[in-house]
C-alpha cells in the first residue's frame, strides 16, 4: 500500500523564486489497486512519482510504501519504474539492459534469462535484442525501459507517461501488459495523459491541479466519462485554458 | 548489484569513442618516441622514458576529462540514474560502484600504457644500446601505477565536483584546476618558502599554503624523472605515497557521498 501523508514540495528557481510543485497532497493506493493520476502539465504528477521513489525528499509530509518510509531503500526492493521520457544505456543490447535491471534488483543468471526473454517477447523485442538501443526507434527504447523495469517481477509498479512515444501497436501492448498485471493482482501508479486507457485500466483516478488533488474517486462511480469530468475539475481549480 | 554497477560503467567506457582516439593518440605518441630517440645521441633512455610516462599520464588525464566525467554527468543529465536508485540500491553504494567502474578503466587503459611504454622502451633500448644508459623498467611500471593512483583521486575529487557543479562543463573545469593547482603547489611552496620575505606577500603566501593543503599534491606520484634517471624509490616511499592516495581519495569520496545523499534527483 502507498500512503501519501499531507506531503507539500516547493521547488527553488533562480532568484530566489519559489514554485510550489505539491501542496498537502495525501493520498492512499491500496494494494493490488490500479491509481491513475491526471492532470495538466506541470501540476506535479511527475513530482509526486519521484518523491514515492526518494528521488526527491518532500519538504513536508511522509509518504510509505507497505508500510516503510520511502527513505528506506528496502521499501523500492520490489518496486518497478518507468520514469518519463526515459534514456537508457544506449551503449548496451535490450539484452544486456535487461541483465544490468535485473543484477541491480539481485535476480540470479537463471531468472533473468527467462524473464528478459518472456518480456522480450511479449513487447515484440525479442529480434531486436542483441542490437544496441541507440539504434532503437522511440517506441523500442520505450517498451524496452517497460521491460526493465519489470525485470524483478514487481509488486508496485510505477508507470510515468507508459504511452509516451509509442505507435498504436506499442500502445496496445503496453495496454495489455498493464492489464495482466492488474490482473495478476499488482498495484499500479499511473501518470497518463491518455485518458481514455486510464479510464479503462483503472480502478481509481486522482486529478491533481496546479500540485493539488482536487478529485479522487473510483472510475465505475464516475457520472460522465473521465475527459469531460477531468476539464471540469481543471477549471474549477483555476486553469485559465479551460476557462 | 555493485558488479553490475561496476561492470556497466566499465563498458561505458570501453565503448565510448572517445576512448579510442585517445589510445590512437597515445600508441603515435609512443611511436613518435621511438623516431624521437633517433634524433639524439645520448641519454636515450631517459628522454624515452620521459617521453613515454608523459604519454602515459597525459592519456590517462584526457581519460578522466573526456570520458570519466561525461559518464556521470550524463548518468545525472539524462536520469539514466533512476533505474538503480528507483531499487533497493543504496545511494552511497551507487556512487561507490561508480566510482570503482571509472577506476577499472582507468586501470585498464594504464596497464595497455604500460605494455606499450614498455614495448617502445624495449625497440628503443635495441635500437640505441650504446646510447640507452640505465632504465629501470621496475620503476617504469611503478610510475604507471603511481598514474592510476593520480587519475583515481582526480576522478574521485571529479565525482566530488559533479554533485555541487551545475552543469558538465563546471565540473570539467573544476577538475581541470585541481589537476593544475596539485601539479604545481608543491614547486610553487618551495619557490615562496625560498624567497625573500619582503618580495612575497602574506596573502599569497597564505593562499600558496592553503592550497597546498586542500589539493592533492599529485607531484608525489610524478616518478618520471626517478625511472628516467635511474634513481633508487624506497618502498617505504612507495607505501606512504600510496598511503597518501588511499586516504585522500577516502575523504573525497566521503565527501561525495554525502552530498549525494542529499542530492535532489529532478
Amino acid at each position: 500500500m502507498i500512503v501519501f501523508e499531507d506531503v507539500c514540495k516547493t521547488f527553488d528557481l533562480e532568484r530566489s523564486k519559489k514554485v510550489p510543485a505539491v501542496q498537502g497532497l495525501s493520498l492512499r493506493v491500496a494494494s493490488g489497486e490500479v491509481f491513475g493520476c491526471i492532470g495538466p502539465n506541470g501540476a506535479g504528477k511527475s513530482t509526486t512519482i519521484k518523491m514515492l521513489l526518494d528521488l526527491i525528499r518532500p519538504d513536508s509530509g511522509s509518504i510509505t510504501i507497505n508500510g516503510l518510509p520511502s527513505q528506506d531503500e528496502a521499501s523500492r526492493a520490489k518496486v518497478g519504474y518507468l520514469p518519463e521520457n526515459p534514456y537508457l544505456y544506449d551503449f548496451l543490447t535490450a539484452h544486456e539492459y535487461l541483465k544490468y535491471s535485473g543484477r541491480l534488483s539481485g535476480l540470479s543468471a537463471s531468472i533473468i534469462a527467462e524473464r528478459s526473454s518472456l518480456l522480450l517477447e511479449k513487447l515484440k523485442l525479442g529480434q531486436a535484442e542483441n542490437r544496441c538501443i541507440s539504434g532503437y526507434s522511440k517506441g523500442m527504447q520505450q517498451r524496452t525501459a517497460i521491460a526493465a523495469s519489470l525485470i524483478h517481477d514487481p509488486d508496485l509498479v510505477v508507470l510515468d507517461e507508459p504511452m509516451s512515444g509509442l505507435d498504436p501497436l506499442g500502445r496496445k501492448l503496453v495496454y495489455d501488459l498493464i492489464a495482466e498485471l492488474k490482473q495478476q493482482g499488482k498495484t499500479v501508479f499511473i501518470s497518463s495523459h491518455v485518458l481514455t486507457d486510464i479510464e479503462r485500466l483503472c480502478d481509481r483516478v486522482g486529478i491533481v491541479v496546479q500540485g493539488r488533488l482536487c478529485h479522487e474517486g473510483l472510475v465505475s462511480d464516475f457520472e460522465m466519462p473521465l475527459e469531460e469530468l477531468f476539464l471540469h475539475v481543471v477549471a474549477d481549480a483555476g486553469e485559465d485554458e479551460v476557462k | 548489484m555493485l558488479q553490475a554497477i561496476i561492470k556497466v560503467t566499465f563498458l561505458e567506457g570501453l565503448r565510448n569513442k572517445a576512448v579510442y582516439g585517445i589510445s590512437l593518440m597515445a600508441g603515435l605518441m609512443m611511436a613518435f618516441t621511438v623516431v624521437l630517440s633517433g634524433m639524439i645521441l645520448r641519454d636515450v633512455g631517459k628522454v624515452a622514458t620521459d617521453f613515454t610516462l608523459s604519454t602515459a599520464t597525459f592519456a590517462s588525464l584526457l581519460v578522466v576529462l573526456f570520458v570519466g566525467i561525461t559518464i556521470l554527468a550524463r548518468d545525472l543529465e539524462r536520469k539514466t540514474i533512476y533505474l538503480a536508485l528507483s531499487r533497493s540500491v543504496p545511494r552511497s553504494r551507487y556512487l561507490i560502484a561508480r566510482f570503482l567502474g571509472l577506476g577499472l578503466l582507468q586501470a585498464f587503459v594504464i596497464f595497455l600504457l604500460l605494455v606499450a611504454s614498455l614495448v617502445t622502451l624495449l625497440l628503443v633500448k635495441n635500437m640505441y644500446a650504446s646510447y640507452f644508459g640505465t632504465v629501470s623498467l621496475g620503476l617504469v611500471a611503478l610510475a604507471h601505477l603511481f598514474v592510476l593512483v593520480q587519475m583515481l583521486l582526480l576522478t574521485a575529487l571529479s565525482i566530488l565536483f559533479s554533485m555541487v557543479a551545475s552543469s558538465p562543463f563546471v565540473t570539467f573545469m573544476l577538475t581541470t584546476l585541481a589537476w593544475l593547482i596539485g601539479s604545481s603547489t608543491q614547486e610553487v611552496k618551495m619557490l615562496i618558502e625560498s624567497a625573500e620575505p619582503v618580495r612575497v606577500s602574506p596573502v599569497v603566501k597564505v593562499l600558496v599554503t592553503l592550497a597546498y593543503y586542500l589539493f592533492p599534491n599529485f607531484t608525489l606520484f610524478d616518478l618520471k624523472a626517478t625511472a628516467a634517471h635511474g634513481l633508487s624509490f624506497s618502498a617505504g616511499n612507495a607505501v606512504f605515497v600510496l598511503l597518501y592516495g588511499l586516504g585522500y581519495g577516502v575523504v573525497v569520496m566521503s565527501f561525495a557521498v554525502l552530498l549525494f545523499k542529499r542530492k535532489e534527483l529532478t
